[in-house]
């Protein structure tokens, strides 16, 4: 893997986490038959199927039918807009491409001001003092944890990829993104370190808006089991965003904020 | 390529006293003839499914290689064809436009939806099914033709 030493380009990742949807595109996620080479994109954008920002290659990892880590992806590019590599699909069944960034940001916002004008900085509880005006109000620190999926099926799905880890927030997809069929119904399952996340908030934009004039996201979110179904009209290429706040645990932040990126392919029938 | 049998016969003269565990059913169909300047022969797929269950009855594919579009036929890939289970039933390199009979053995089954698929090369996808019920009196069954398959027509003997 081609290691980025420039540190710029990691801050640039971090920070485009925050403002920017992040979006892993491979080139086709249904495979006839292994082996086979798939074009795979990681960028953090402002559209929908679209390249801003790159992301940092080390955030990149790839977990292979068995479920196990593939630490050699060959070459990764970064470029200007995109993060790039090509994964050999070597064995058949379900792969998992991650991207997570190497640390979870603070960001801190507030108001200052006659006027009440909001703020942002990327600071901790204990990093306020003397970085943001005293007279600084409304002062709410956020930690940020995000990350990006999507899965990569050759001939037969498998679902050790999707095995939850039990840590952290995690989305299963019940159906398996190789069933995504238009008009089908398609069910997702929250998880934050293991049990089930209710409410949480769920936007899904379809690649096709961009085209038809409906950018309007598809809303719904988790009910008390962790469980959300949406059924799509149309097959297509989809970004979904599965968001999900609560009271810090961390005592350097107040909230704690978990979002997971999650790009997929409905197919026709 | 089979002779499809005088149907008349058949469809007055069964009665349903005995319930038998196998039918035969016979396909006929057009592969329509589509004006393009570059008409790649279809890839074709019959099969039935019950309660989630599918039998693969028939698939007609590029082979070698060139199998790396049969998921293309996308609804008999997920149900049959990324689980090798068309192994079984009967395969044949694709054909042009004309006229084909096939015939099945269906056993076990008493209702079953059957599923016509087909899929051409930078053309369209046609996917057309009917639901076929072995204990009632109807033994032929019609699905209009769509852009990729013409007419089926379908004789069920017990």
């Amino acid at each position: 893997m081609l290691k980025t030493t420039l540190c710029t380009l990691g801050i640039l990742a971090a920070s485009s986490s925050f403002a920017h949807d992040l979006m892993i595109l491979p080139a086709k996620s249904i495979i006839t038959q292994s082996p086979e080479t798939i074009a795979v994109d990681v960028t953090a954008t402002h559209g929908v199927y679209r390249y801003d920002k790159p992301v940092s290659a080390d955030g990149i990892r790839v977990f292979g039918p068995d479920g196990k880590n593939i630490r050699d992806i060959g070459t990764v590019v970064q470029s200007a807009t995109r993060t790039s590599f090509d994964l050999d699909v070597e064995t058949n069944g379900t792969y998992k491409i991650l991207y997570s960034s190497s640390r979870s940001g603070y960001m801190t916002s507030y108001t200052i001001g006659a006027r009440d004008t909001k703020k942002r900085a990327r600071l901790s509880k204990s990093e306020l003092k003397g970085n943001i005006p005293d007279t600084a109000k409304n002062v709410q620190t956020t930690k940020y944890e995000r990350h990006g999926m999507t899965f990569i099926t050759a001939k037969m799905p498998t679902t050790d990829v999707m095995k939850p880890t039990n840590k952290g927030f995690e989305i299963i997809p019940v159906t398996h993104p190789a069933d995504y069929i238009n008009g089908e119904e398609i069910t997702f399952k929250a998880l934050l370190d293991g049990s089930v996340a209710p409410g949480v908030e769920i936007a899904i934009k379809s690649e096709a808006g961009i085209y038809n004039g409906n950018q309007q996201p598809i809303t719904l979110t988790t009910d008390k089991d962790g469980m959300a179904s949406v059924t799509l009209d149309d097959a297509g290429r989809y970004s979904s965003f599965f968001s999900y706040e609560m009271d810090s645990k961390d005592p350097e932040a107040d909230k704690q904020s978990y979002g997971v990126f999650y790009t997929f392919e409905v197919v026709y029938e | 390529m089979r002779v499809l049998l005088s149907s008349c016969a058949l469809v007055t003269a069964l009665g349903w006293s005995a319930l038998s565990s196998a039918a035969t059913l016979d396909v006929a169909f057009d592969i329509p003839q589509v004006n393009t300047g570059k008409n790649a022969r279809p890839y074709v797929a019959i099969w039935a499914e019950n309660q989630g269950e599918s039998k693969p009855l028939l698939v007609w594919h590029l082979q070698d290689k060139q199998d790396e579009w049969l998921s293309d036929l996308r609804r008999w890939w997920r149900k049959i064809g990324r689980y090798d289970s068309h192994i079984d039933s009967m395969t044949g390199a694709t054909k042009g436009p004309g006229h084909y009979n096939e015939r099945f053995e269906i056993n076990d089954w008493e209702k079953f939806t059957l599923y016509v698929e087909a899929a051409r090369e930078n053309g369209g996808h046609s996917l057309v099914k009917t639901k076929i019920n072995l204990l009632d009196d109807t033994h032929q069954y019609h699905i209009p033709a769509d852009t990729e398959i013409g007419n089926i027509t379908i004789k069920v003997t017990p």
